[in-house]
C-alpha cells in the first residue's frame, strides 16, 4: 500500500568526487521522494551515478566525495546538518541498506548469527538471547529453514541465494522505514533472482517499507516497481509510475534502452535490436546540455542549451528538448 | 549429413579437496552430454552456475580433456586432430572481456596473434588483416595500437570477437559473451554475432543462463541441470512448448519488461543444487513440484521424439 507520506525527500542532490584528473561529477542535482510502502526503482547502465546515489543516502560516500543538497530530509528529519551520532543511530535501525554483492557484504570470520544480532544489539540494547529470537524470526520469514542452526554457520557454508536471504533478513532486524537495495540479485543465477525480488516485495507490502532499488535490468524494474528513475550521466532523465514508463517512455535514452531487450514472442528470433551508439560520456568537468545528445538521433542544436523539464498530469517528468505536442523539438 | 560438431557420452569428473584430512571427492560436472550441432545453427547452452555449461564450452575447444567420451567435428575425434588445425576451425569468445584479453599488448597484435602462431603471411599482411576484422567488428583502425585497458567492455568483447574470427573459423564456442555487459552494450554485441553468422556462414555454440538472450540468438537449445542436459529441442518448439519442469521454471523466472505482471513463483524451493553431491535418481527431483515416487530412485532416460529430447520420468513413463 503506498501512503502519502513521505519516507525520504531528498532535493538537489549533488555529489563529486576529487580524483587526480578532475573533480568527477558522479550525482547532478537529483531529486528523490519515496513514501511509505512504495518502490521506487533507479535504473541506468554502469557509470550513471547510481551506486554513489544510494551510499550518499545511507551517508556511505567515500571521503573524497563531497554532498549537497537544497533538502535531504528522512521522515521530516534534516539530515544534511545532522550530527554523525545521529546519522550512525539511524544507519542500520531506521535506514537499512542491501548490498549487490553477499559473497563480500558478509564478514566470512563471523557467524550468521554474530552478523546478524550485532547491530540489533547495538540499536535496541537487547539481550544476547532477545536478538538471537529475533533473528530466528527473521531468518525464518526470509524463507531459511532450520533457521535457528544457520546462525552458527559461517557465511561460506551457505549458498548465493541463502546469503542474499540472510543479508535481506539483517537489512530488517530492526524494522527499518527506508531500505535500500543496491542490484540485490544481480549476482544470483535467473531462478534464485526471481525468488528473492518475490521476498522483497511480500516483505515490503507487509511490513509498508519504503524502498528504493537500485538496478540495471528493465525486466527487474517492471515487475517491482511503482515509481522508475531513469538515471544517465548522473542526471535523471525521466521519472514517473512503472505503467506509465514502459507504456509510453519520452525520454529517448528511456526508449533506447528499453528497445535494447530481447522479449521471448515479442522480438523477433535473429532479428536487429535496438542499439544505442556510443559510449557514456566522462563526468569529469562541466556539462552543458542534455548529457545524452552526442548518442541522441534527435539530436539538435537545442540540446546543448538548458533541457526544458515536461511533465504529464500522471506525473511523468523527463528532460528532454522534445515532448509529446511537439515531438520534433522544433520552436513552435 | 553428419553433423559439424558432435559429442558422444561426453563427461568431466574433477577431483576435488574438500578439506584438509578428507579424503578427495569426485565433482560431476558434465555427465554424459550427447549433442549434435549442424553446419551454421546456433546451439544454446543454458542453465544455472555449475551446471558444467564452462566446462563442456572448454571440451568443446580442446581446452579440457573429456574423462570419458568423445567431441567430433565433421566425424573426426578432436583428441586426434592437431591443435593448430583445431585452432583454425573452433575459436572461443569468454565471458570477461576484462580479463580475457592481455593488457600488455596492443589490440592489433591480440587480434593478429592467432595469425602468428599459425604462420599465415609475413608482418604487416597480419596485421592488416587483423585492422580489416577490427574494422568488420566496428572498431575503427585508430584502435589498432591501443592496449585493452583503454577501451570499454564492449570494445574489449568486440577484439575478443576479432581475435576469434580473424582466421576464418567454421565454430565459435561463445561462453556468456554479453554477461559482463550493460544491456545496451549487449544489444550491439548480439546484433554483430547474428551479422557475422550470416556472413562467414559460422557456426555458434552459444552458452548463456539469460533466456531472452538465448532465444533471439539460438536456433535450438539445450537445457543444462547439474551436469546433464535434461531437455533439447528447436528454440521455438522448447519456448512455446517447454517439457521439463526445469525448463518450464527457467521460462518462467525471465523477467521481461512488461509492467503489472509481477514476479512468478517458480516454487523451486530452498534446495540449492550441489555438483558435490548429486541427488539420487533425476538430480531435479528436490526442486521439482511434480515429482513421483520413481524420480528420487531412477534415473530418467532420455525420450527422443518429434517434439526433440527430453529426460523426464513424466514423459517416459507414458510410453
Amino acid at each position: 500500500m503506498v501512503t502519502d507520506e513521505l519516507v525520504l525527500d531528498v532535493q538537489g542532490l549533488t555529489v563529486n568526487i576529487a580524483t587526480p584528473r578532475g573533480t568527477l561529477h558522479v550525482v547532478r542535482d537529483i531529486s528523490i521522494q519515496v513514501k511509505r510502502g512504495e518502490t521506487l526503482c533507479i535504473v541506468g547502465e554502469s557509470g550513471c551515478g547510481k551506486s554513489i546515489t544510494s551510499l550518499s543516502m545511507m551517508g556511505l560516500l567515500p571521503k573524497t566525495a563531497t554532498r549537497h543538497s537544497r533538502v535531504f530530509e528522512f521522515l521530516g528529519e534534516d539530515l544534511a546538518h545532522a550530527s554523525k551520532q545521529r546519522i550512525n543511530d539511524l544507519r542500520g535501525d531506521r535506514m537499512a541498506m542491501i548490498f549487490q554483492e553477499p559473497m563480500t557484504a558478509l564478514n566470512p570470520a563471523y557467524t550468521i548469527g554474530d552478523q546478524l544480532t550485532e547491530h540489533y544489539r547495538h540499536h535496541h540494547k537487547a539481550s544476547a538471547e532477545q536478538a538471537r529470537q529475533r533473528a530466528v524470526e527473521l531468518l525464518e520469514k526470509v524463507g531459511i529453514a532450520s533457521a535457528a542452526e544457520r546462525l552458527g554457520q559461517y557465511p561460506h557454508q551457505l549458498s548465493g541465494g541463502l546469503r542474499q536471504r540472510v543479508m535481506i533478513a539483517m537489512a530488517l532486524m530492526c524494522g527499518p522505514e527506508l531500505l535500500i537495495a543496491d542490484e540485490p540479485s544481480t549476482a544470483l543465477d535467473v531462478t534464485i533472482q526471481a525468488q528473492i525480488l518475490r521476498l522483497l516485495a511480500d516483505l515490503q507490502a507487509e511490513l509498508g517499507i519504503a524502498m528504493v532499488l537500485i538496478t540495471h535490468d528493465l525486466g527487474v524494474v517492471a515487475r517491482i516497481a511503482d515509481r522508475v528513475a531513469v538515471m544517465y550521466a548522473g542526471q535523471i532523465v525521466e521519472e514517473g509510475a512503472a505503467v506509465d514508463i514502459f507504456a509510453s517512455p519520452q525520454h529517448p535514452y528511456t526508449r533506447g534502452l528499453i528497445s535494447c531487450i530481447p522479449i521471448p514472442g515479442k522480438t523477433i528470433p535473429g532479428g536487429r535490436l535496438g542499439t544505442i551508439p556510443g559510449v557514456v560520456p566522462s563526468l569529469i568537468g562541466e556539462m552543458k546540455g542534455c548529457a545524452f545528445k552526442d548518442r541522441c538521433a534527435h539530436a539538435q542544436a537545442r540540446c546543448s542549451e538548458t533541457i526544458p523539464l515536461h511533465q504529464t498530469p500522471q506525473g511523468q517528468q523527463w528532460r528532454c528538448v522534445m515532448n509529446e505536442t511537439n515531438p520534433s523539438g522544433a520552436d513552435q | 549429413m553428419t553433423a559439424l560438431i558432435e559429442t558422444r557420452d561426453l563427461q568431466r569428473t574433477f577431483s576435488v579437496s574438500v578439506g584438509m584430512f578428507k579424503p578427495r571427492q569426485t565433482l560431476h560436472a558434465v555427465n554424459g552430454v550427447d549433442l549434435s550441432v549442424q553446419r551454421k545453427d546456433v546451439l544454446g547452452i543454458v542453465g544455472e552456475s555449475g551446471c558444467g555449461k564452462s566446462t563442456l564450452a572448454r571440451m568443446l575447444l580442446g581446452l579440457t580433456p573429456p574423462s570419458r567420451g568423445s567431441v567430433l567435428i565433421d566425424g573426426q575425434d578432436i583428441s586426434k586432430i592437431d591443435r593448430r588445425d583445431l585452432a583454425r576451425r573452433v575459436q572461443p569468445i569468454f565471458q570477461d572481456p576484462y580479463s580475457s584479453l592481455n593488457p600488455r599488448r596492443t589490440i592489433a597484435s591480440i587480434v593478429s596473434f592467432p595469425l602468428d602462431v599459425l604462420g599465415v603471411g609475413t608482418g604487416s599482411e597480419r596485421r592488416k588483416k587483423a585492422i580489416e576484422m577490427l574494422e568488420r567488428v566496428g572498431l575503427p583502425a585508430r584502435y589498432a595500437d591501443n592496449t585493452p585497458g583503454q577501451l570499454s567492455g564492449g570494445q574489449r568483447q568486440r577484439v575478443a570477437i576479432a581475435r576469434a574470427l580473424v582466421i576464418n573459423p567454421e565454430i565459435v564456442i561463445c561462453d556468456e559473451p554479453t554477461s559482463a555487459l550493460d544491456v545496451s552494450v549487449q544489444a550491439q554485441i548480439l546484433n554483430l554475432l547474428l551479422d557475422l553468422r550470416k556472413e562467414f556462414n559460422l557456426t555458434y555454440v552459444f552458452i548463456s543462463h539469460n533466456l531472452a538472450v538465448v532465444e533471439h540468438i539460438a536456433t535450438q537449445v539445450a537445457v543444462m541441470y547439474l551436469g546433464r542436459v535434461v531437455e533439447q529441442t528447436q528454440t521455438a518448439e522448447l519456448f512455446k512448448h517447454p517439457r521439463h519442469p526445469y525448463t518450464q521454471a527457467l521460462l518462467a523466472s525471465v523477467l521481461t519488461p512488461e509492467p503489472g505482471l509481477g514476479i512468478p513463483d517458480m516454487g523451486l524451493g530452498l534446495s540449492f543444487p550441489d555438483p558435490l553431491h548429486p541427488p539420487t535418481g533425476c538430480s531435479f527431483h528436490p526442486r521439482c513440484q511434480q515429482r513421483r515416487p520413481e524420480c528420487s530412485v531412477d534415473h530418467p532416460h532420455l525420450l527422443r521424439d518429434a517434439h526433440g529430447e527430453v529426460a523426464c520420468h513424466l514423459y517416459t513413463a507414458k510410453t
